[in-house]
């Protein structure tokens, strides 16, 4: 066994037993009487620094740490616009929403942001409808996640065992997501989910400093410039044409109002302070790790460019694993476990929000730990499977997720930010012509036409964005009765 | 300040901040200038959710 392979096991193997004892140690903080609002979202009685984390980790999954120092190794600078739009917007629509959705939550009782918005527009078959494009769209999303697991451990296979490594990576995934998110719910979630985001950030860290230490003392930022500039890394052009980056800004942008893992974190917290600091404490985790990774990928390049880092990664996921080659194995194993982490994190938050959401609107019966259980299981091993093919349509499928939850944010903001129970027609109008649309450049272009397709040259998450709008500009839409609760 | 008319005011200031992330297209900024740009906007949008929730009251609802 090579130095790499055992380091990051033993790291890998750390961190699995840290995070499993802590999943059990939350049991304290469960209620003795099971209700699916204690499991789901905690109670409401979660506070701030762990609202926070979860929330952040949650929302960053392996993406960032290998899809975001790739895209900024291949496309430069644009990929800091791309991820900071959504920084903005989420930080907007937290500050705007926040508050109200969490009020509505504490007086509505509610648990699932499925069953939020069937309770707003009064429709039981709206909550099954959202329950389903959730299954269509996160699925393959929380698949992409145990695929990188995968992916990851099979990097550090031994000649002619990759596959082997794939598989059990994919296991292993599947164990500890199902064991972190049913040992407590959210709670044994929430509290993974900080040391998951703790390692995220330091691995972070330790990637940039890695390569700053590398680059910068040698070069310095005046050639770093250069050589950037010299292959186009710090302009938008050739890389983000205008249209490209409206595509992949538009779905992200709404990502905190159409992501039920989010939305549903929204509920946790145990009073406003809490929901402050989580507000506050995701803010600057989303800004951190955001620059880190930029960096890093910024950096990255310009040494490969001076010679000074010799990677040749083949594509945009391939630069993180090229650079923990050529790391100390410690360093490698942190960052190596770090998008475990990373993936699991995202991955177990998704799992215990859909079941939720199964069980509950799709197929509503009498509230008891078992449903939750079935369906947590019966949604886990659906994601290992579809992990399991490992065809490149799951990562197209994934990529486009956000796309096909995008014709829930007219609706969602339109109801919380008037404060009012709108006529159900609204709901399914924006749902109805947005999927239309959406399974419309699914069968034109394939599984990754909702993100790069486009009519007339408009990029096609607009134009879904646009159709999903057009039921409020209609007579009579926004009219409705106030929610109760107070906003 | 309410809290109310500070989350209007958030959305008000989303509402510019986000359409502005557009603006180095037909400024034509490059250079480290467009990191620092977008930088500047994620540090406002920040600041402006760090205020907003600063008049929250902190109370615990039933």
């Amino acid at each position: 066994m090579s130095v790499r392979l055992e380091a990051s096991l033993i790291v890998l193997a750390s961190y699995l037993l840290l995070g499993t004892l802590l999943a059990i140690w939350t049991r304290r903080y469960l209620s003795p009487r099971w209700t699916a609002r204690e499991y789901y979202v905690a109670g409401g009685r979660m506070g701030g620094f762990l609202a926070a984390m979860t929330y952040a980790a949650t929302t960053y999954s392996a993406f960032m740490i290998v899809g975001l120092v790739g895209f900024s190794y291949f496309t430069g600078v644009g990929a800091a616009g791309f991820e900071l739009s959504y920084f903005i917007a989420t930080m907007a629509l937290l500050a705007w929403l926040a508050r109200r959705v969490w009020r509505l939550s504490r007086s509505r009782r509610w648990v699932t942001p499925s069953g939020m918005l069937a309770d707003i527009y009064g429709s039981r078959s709206l909550g099954a409808f959202i329950t389903a494009l959730y299954l269509v769209a996160l699925i393959p999303y929380a698949a992409g996640q145990l695929k990188g697991i995968g992916e990851a451990l099979a990097g550090l296979a031994p000649r002619g065992h990759s596959p082997t490594y794939y598989e059990a990576g994919v296991i292993l995934a599947l164990v500890v997501m199902l064991a972190w998110s049913l040992v407590a719910g959210m709670w044994s979630v929430a509290v993974t989910d900080a040391l998951q985001g703790l390692l995220m950030i330091a691995a972070a860290a330790g990637l940039l400093g890695w390569v700053y230490a590398k680059v910068v003392p040698v070069a310095g930022w005046a050639a770093i410039t250069r050589a950037l500039s010299s292959e186009g890394l710090l302009s938008l052009e050739p890389h983000w044409p205008a249209a490209r980056f409206v595509a992949f800004v538009t779905p992200w942008v709404f990502f905190a109002v159409t992501n039920p893992q989010v939305v549903q974190r929204l509920y946790v917290a145990r009073d406003e302070g809490a929901l402050r600091l989580m507000v506050r404490g995701f803010g600057f985790f989303g800004i951190l790790y955001t620059i880190l990774v930029i960096l890093a990928g910024l950096l990255t390049r310009a040494g490969a460019a001076l010679g000074l880092i010799p990677v040749e990664p083949g594509g945009i996921d391939e630069v993180t694993p090229s650079l923990m080659e050529l790391m100390h194995p410690a360093l490698a194993a942190i960052v190596f476990t770090s998008i475990v982490a990373a993936a699991v994190s995202t991955a177990d938050s998704i799992l215990l929000t859909i079941a939720g959401t199964s069980e509950r609107d799709l197929v509503p019966g009498r509230e008891s730990p078992l449903r939750g259980l079935a369906a947590a299981i019966i949604v886990a091993i659906a994601m290992a499977a579809v992990a399991w093919l490992r065809v490149s349509y799951i990562v197209a499928l994934a990529v486009t997720s956000s796309v096909l939850l995008l014709p829930l944010a007219p609706p969602t903001i339109a109801s919380l930010a008037t404060g009012r129970r709108l006529p159900s027609w609204v709901a399914w109008g924006s749902l109805l012509a947005g999927t239309a649309v959406n399974a419309a450049f699914i069968v034109v272009g394939g599984p990754k036409g909702p993100l790069a397709g486009s009519l007339h040259g408009i990029p096609a998450p607009l134009i879904v964005l646009l159709a999903s709008s057009l039921p409020l500009v209609l007579p009579g839409a926004l009219r409705g009765s106030p929610l109760e609760g107070g906003c | 300040m309410g809290a109310q008319r500070a989350e209007r005011l958030a959305a008000l200031l989303g509402a510019v901040l986000v359409p502005l992330t557009l603006a180095p297209y037909p400024l034509g900024l490059e250079g480290w200038v467009l990191l620092d740009y977008w930088l500047a906007l994620a540090v406002a949008s920040y600041a402006t959710a760090w205020l907003v929730t600063r008049v929250w009251s902190g109370e615990r609802e039933a």
